[in-house]
């Protein structure tokens, strides 16, 4: 007997989709310029 | 045997989730850690026959089972931590140390939890599976690898990484 017992039953998975992660594109981030605001008095 | 429960087959589209130990190599890759067998990074896990008729209920493509009774192949996993504890508990008590993997010389054990499909086989206690990949890692008495390495072999295979407090009554390491 294997370390998991005795077969019990058969089941067949088919998942919708492979539980794999793929590799991530690597993401760059450009910095962007932001004018800067007049101040507004009160 | 098997065939019996073949013809009974019910099918599902969720992954099975089982718990298992694997061994890691000083690249971070896991192994089995009986077999000669290294898990690859984000790509499915097969089951291949070891026996090597290739009659196996797992692996058999041709249709071809005569010696599947014979056979114990598949990717293994327990059906709860308990029982993976168990087991290592077993082998820890047996052998007075958990045995390394001859193939890779390493002691560094990593548990955790793992995604199974395809042909399973469920067994008393656990699992045996055509098609694995981990689901995530932890921290355990059981593995002395450090949280810091635990995250880079998550990353590596993209996978969940947690600590894990584990300490079972009545029983020091």
């Amino acid at each position: 007997m294997s370390s998991v017992g005795e077969p019990q039953r058969i089941i067949i998975v088919e998942p919708l989709f492979e539980p794999v992660p793929q590799e991530l594109p690597e993401i760059t981030v450009e910095p962007i310029e932001v004018p800067e605001e007049e101040p507004v008095g009160v | 045997m098997l065939e019996h429960l073949l013809e009974q087959a019910e099918t599902i589209v969720m992954p099975i989730i089982g718990h298992r130990v694997w061994v890691v190599d000083s690249t971070n890759d896991l192994h089995s850690h009986f077999w000669n067998v290294r898990w690859p990074v984000r790509k499915m896990m097969t089951s291949t026959c070891r026996i090597g008729f290739g009659a196996c209920q797992l692996t058999a493509a041709d249709g071809n089972r005569r010696n599947e009774v014979q056979h114990h192949c598949g990717i293994y996993a327990f059906k709860t931590e308990d029982l993976l504890h168990a087991y290592l508990r077993d082998m820890d008590e047996t052998s007075h140390c958990f045995p390394a993997n001859m193939y890779t010389d390493s002691h560094d054990l990593v548990l955790g939890t793992v995604y199974l499909w395809g042909k399973v086989v469920e067994c008393r206690d656990g699992y045996r599976a055509e098609c694995a990949y981990p689901q995530g890692i932890y921290q355990s008495v059981w593995s002395a690898v450090k949280t810091t390495r635990l995250e880079k072999i998550a990353k590596l295979y993209g996978i969940s990484c947690a600590w894990q407090e584990f300490v079972e009554p009545g029983y020091s390491f």
